[in-house]
């Protein structure tokens, strides 16, 4: 399970401004990976939606500068 | 951007859509999350991401060729402005949209969705891919917005689901009074089925508030599962009160619930709020 959106909480992101990011869990419930994108050298401040490209292998994730 | 979901690493393919009115000035851009990228065109063989977003209000919808090899930059294929109710229209409403999910049409590569919202109702439009035109536009008079869909797979029919606001009285959903709703369509725009889940909040001089934003089939079992963000009593166990709990409710292919669970914080009166196309 992919999860994306925005934070503006300074416990998961460096300041409490929009960051924009991603978190995966496995089917029981353990996190895997999570990032989330620095509004300053990486200007991305929220996901809104994601979703499998065409061949299975890869996310296209759309979000807002 | 694309990513890699084992590791969440994005080693490529990040790109920025922008317009500049001017040197300083940029428009108000909005996203629902109306995205898919097509690794190999059926036609041409090439890269295209489909999107759509609104830019200054106005819906616009792009298709953007992604070279497979580097050297030369992505490249708007096809883009179109979708037409603007203006203010001679009589409400506001009117001009509410929210492209929110494209996907693909499994039976016919040629054609693609968008959903969402559209002249202030739900929308499922279906274009043609090469060239962006409109094949047909279904318009949900009894629903604001389509904010999930399921394709079942290698067939025609495909399910959405959203919510009604039913006085229309705010774009902002938080207080009005909206039912959820589901439907089964199939790719020649014809309705197979509408149906309405909704319940009574369990304060009663609050708005009835129930909202659907997942949608799943699973092909082994013939079977729809939706996830709905509810007020319902008639769902709720426990400390029911003016707040959210989230539903899943199972039904077969022609909407008829088999079961249901609700997840939420027992005696805790928390809202739990979903995203759009949850599931």
């Amino acid at each position: 399970m992919i999860v994306g959106g925005n934070t503006t909480s300074s416990d998961f992101a460096p300041s409490t401004n929009s960051h924009g990011f991603l978190y995966a869990l496995d089917l029981s419930g353990n996190f895997k990976w999570g990032h989330f994108f620095y509004n300053v050298s990486f200007a991305v401040t929220d996901i809104s939606g994601c979703q499998m490209a065409s061949d299975g292998q890869t996310l296209s994730v759309l979000g807002m500068g | 951007m694309e990513i890699d979901p084992a590791t969440g690493k994005s080693n490529k393919g990040v790109y920025q859509l922008e317009y500049r009115e001017t040197s300083s000035a940029t428009p108000t851009y909005g996203t629902w999350g109306a995205l898919y990228f097509d690794k190999k065109d059926y036609f041409s063989g090439k890269q295209f991401y489909y999107t759509a977003f609104t830019m200054n209000d106005k819906i616009e919808m792009i298709r953007l060729e992604v070279p497979r090899y580097g050297g030369r930059p992505p490249r708007v294929d096809w883009n179109f402005e979708f037409y603007e109710f203006a203010a001679t229209e009589a409400a506001d409403l009117y001009r509410r949209k929210e492209p929110m999910n494209i996907h693909m049409d499994p039976l016919d590569r040629a054609y693609f969705y968008l959903t969402g919202r559209y002249h202030g109702r739900g929308s499922v439009m279906r274009f043609n891919k090469q060239n962006g035109r409109l094949k047909w536009y279904a318009k949900m008079d009894k629903m604001t917005t389509v904010r999930a869909w399921a394709q079942v797979p290698r067939q025609k029919n495909f399910y959405g689901c959203g919510d009604f606001e039913t006085g229309d009285v705010t774009a902002n959903v938080a207080s009005a009074e909206h039912t959820s709703a589901i439907f089964r369509m199939d790719n020649t725009g014809n309705m197979v089925w509408y149906s309405v889940l909704s319940g009574s909040n369990p304060v009663s001089s609050s708005a009835n508030q129930d909202r659907c934003f997942g949608l799943s089939f699973d092909s082994r079992h013939n079977e729809l599962t939706a996830l709905l963000q509810i007020k319902a009593s008639s769902l709720r166990e426990y400390s029911e009160g003016d707040f959210y709990d989230t539903a899943l409710i199972l039904m077969d292919t022609n909407g008829r619930p088999k079961k249901s669970e609700t997840i939420s914080f027992a005696s805790s009166a928390y809202d739990i709020y979903l995203p759009n196309d949850a599931l």
